[in-house]
């Protein structure tokens, strides 16, 4: 396989794990690295007791999965002698549907959301 | 919950910054949308026999780094925004704004790998001997403007509604 076909083959591989890896928390209920804003705390868990934010560890998760996917799909394709024209236009297929698929669920998701907001501090005052 | 001393407001990381870093994180969005919308058309003109290889190459390192500016921009301002607009205003007042924002960080989380894949994929590839390779780097390319697009229109909406 060319270097970038092998190149191309690692990349779409980490895509397809960036994205599993991106949406596996809120699917598969499990712990992520929370970011609590107002205590300056991180915890590792499934569901915050408070105001957290869990973006930073799924996108930290996400960007592990694909390090490490990319790091072990790229001595394995530079193998590989070729790869058919059929093969890339599968794997692109793929990736574009499981990132258009992670977006549609998080759209779909959050259109319907009711988030509760925060009991409003005696020190606040709309601009 | 910690308290900036001196007042009863919580002290959020970067929250004094939290202006100047939304201004900088638009200003990074505008070269975003630019690069990307302009490497989107030089990716069509590859499909259609136009091979502008250079302007490729340049477009996609412009798109990774303003990409990854205007990210980081992001994260940073973002605990401010959190608490501040979503926490107490949004999220009571104008749900839509909430809602989209997380649909778009979200979206802005995906096409991080793809950047990154169109910028490798613009370093190594020929267009004109890698026609095999050449639709999946203009649907990648494609799909990264669109992300872009969709993101600043929302980014847009959601200040109107209320900023930090």
């Amino acid at each position: 396989m060319k270097k970038q076909e092998s190149l191309f083959v690692a990349m779409a591989a980490g895509t397809i794990a960036f994205a599993f890896a991106f949406i596996l928390p809120m699917l598969a209920g499990e712990p992520v690295l929370w970011y609590y804003p107002l205590e300056h705390r991180w915890v590792f868990e499934t569901t915050p007791s408070g105001l957290a934010l869990d973006f930073y560890g799924r996108t930290l998760q996400a960007m592990v999965a694909w390090a490490v996917v990319v790091l072990i799909a790229l001595p394995i394709t530079k193998r590989v002698k070729t790869i058919s024209p059929r093969a890339v236009g599968l794997l692109t297929g793929w990736t574009i549907t499981a990132v258009l698929l992670v977006m549609l669920h998080y759209a779909w998701t959050l259109h319907f959301r009711r988030p509760i907001p925060e009991p409003v501090p005696t020190w606040y005052q709309p601009r | 919950m910690t308290y900036d001393a001196g007042s009863m407001q919580p002290d959020i990381a970067f929250d004094t910054a939290a202006r100047p870093l939304v201004v900088l994180h638009a200003l990074a969005a505008i070269v975003l949308i630019g690069a990307s919308t302009h490497h989107a058309v030089i990716a069509f003109g590859y499909l259609r026999g136009r091979y502008k290889v250079r302007l490729g190459r340049i477009y996609g390192a412009t798109v990774a780094i303003s990409y990854t500016v205007t990210f980081v921009l992001g994260l940073l301002a973002y605990p401010s925004f959190r608490y501040h607009v979503r926490a107490l205003y949004l999220d009571r007042y104008e749900v839509w704004a909430s809602n989209l924002f997380d649909t778009k960080e979200n979206l802005a989380a995906l096409g991080i790998p793809l950047v990154l894949a169109v910028f490798v994929m613009s370093r190594v590839m020929d267009p004109r001997e890698d026609r095999g390779l050449l639709r999946a780097y203009a649907a990648f390319v494609i799909l990264v403007a669109a992300i872009v697009w969709f993101d600043t229109i929302s980014g847009l909406a959601i200040t109107m509604a209320r900023g930090v």
